[in-house]
């Protein structure tokens, strides 16, 4: 059976930001992480999630989904340090970049749109994390999500 | 020829590569060195002089998974590990530490090859048998 194209646009998703080698990222998943159990070398720690998921007719066999993923991009620590603030910034904008380079997710989607980037935060896991938030849009036709 | 490449170790732990790193070439790198240096004191220096000693005369696969099991142990996981309560990576690193030993001595139990006349071939004089276990 194949593929979903949710499921293909998340994997190109992944796929692209696990080539991004400069500036370092860790671990790039779509699962949940148990934080007190990630390896030290899984930071800067990049969780991709399905936050939201819209649907309509456009035609008799055509459907347009709305799919919003948050990426959200933990760094090990505790404080936003200046040094913190520069490494995450540029992580967002190699993120930004990557995402940019290919809006159809592989032909599988329409249009790949970057709506808000985050405060950065101070969470208990200890991590700082920010997260970005995409909307992409697709069409697939009866039954075939 | 190196003892252990990354495939190696995937064989022997399928998730080695989920967490950030992509290659732990340089950690099997260090590990064999160790081992040669291991066997170079344990087996070799015992009735040879040390200083004719040539690791090139070992056979790389002879070691192949005590390399992977010590870089493991002391290297791989050691970088991988928080080094909080519970976690995980330090109950493998105890894991394979206790693999390593195991295997090295089940290596040296089962016959140390050694191209002394350095011909290409592995004569039976060339197979050395170490019983006892050795552990360190």
């Amino acid at each position: 059976m194949a593929n979903s194209k949710r499921k293909l646009i998340l994997d190109d998703v992944v796929a692209k930001l696990k080539t991004i080698k400069s500036p370092r990222l860790g671990k790039v998943s779509t699962k949940p992480e148990d934080f007190q159990r990630l390896a030290r070398t899984s930071y800067p720690f990049v969780g991709i999630e399905i936050t939201d998921e819209t649907k309509e007719d456009i035609a008799r066999e055509w459907r347009l989904a709305t799919m919003t993923v948050d990426i959200s991009v933990h760094l090990d620590g505790k404080k936003k340090t200046t040094d913190v603030q520069t490494q995450m910034s540029n992580i967002i904008e190699a993120i930004e970049e990557k995402l940019e380079a290919d809006r159809t997710r592989d032909k599988n989607a329409q249009l790949t749109e970057l709506v808000t980037v985050g405060d950065m935060q101070e969470t208990a896991f200890p991590t700082i994390k920010q997260t970005m938030t995409v909307s992409i849009q697709y069409t697939y036709n009866k039954g075939n999500t | 020829m190196a003892y252990a490449i990354d495939e190696d170790l995937v064989a022997i732990v399928p998730d080695i590569f989920d967490h950030g790193v992509e290659s732990f070439t340089v950690e099997l790198t260090r590990s064999e060195g160790d081992i040669q240096r291991r066997i170079k004191a344990d087996w070799w220096s015992i009735s040879h002089d040390p200083t004719n000693f040539d690791k090139t005369k070992l056979i790389a696969s002879e070691w192949k998974r005590a390399t992977i099991y010590h870089a493991l142990a002391y290297y791989i996981l050691p970088r991988l590990s928080n080094f909080q309560a519970d976690d995980t990576f330090q109950r493998q690193m105890t894991f394979y530490k206790e693999r390593y030993h195991e295997e090295f001595s089940a290596v040296l139990a089962a016959g140390i090859s050694y191209d002394l006349d350095g011909d290409g071939v592995y004569e039976s004089g060339e197979v050395d048998f170490i019983k006892e276990r050795l552990y360190r």
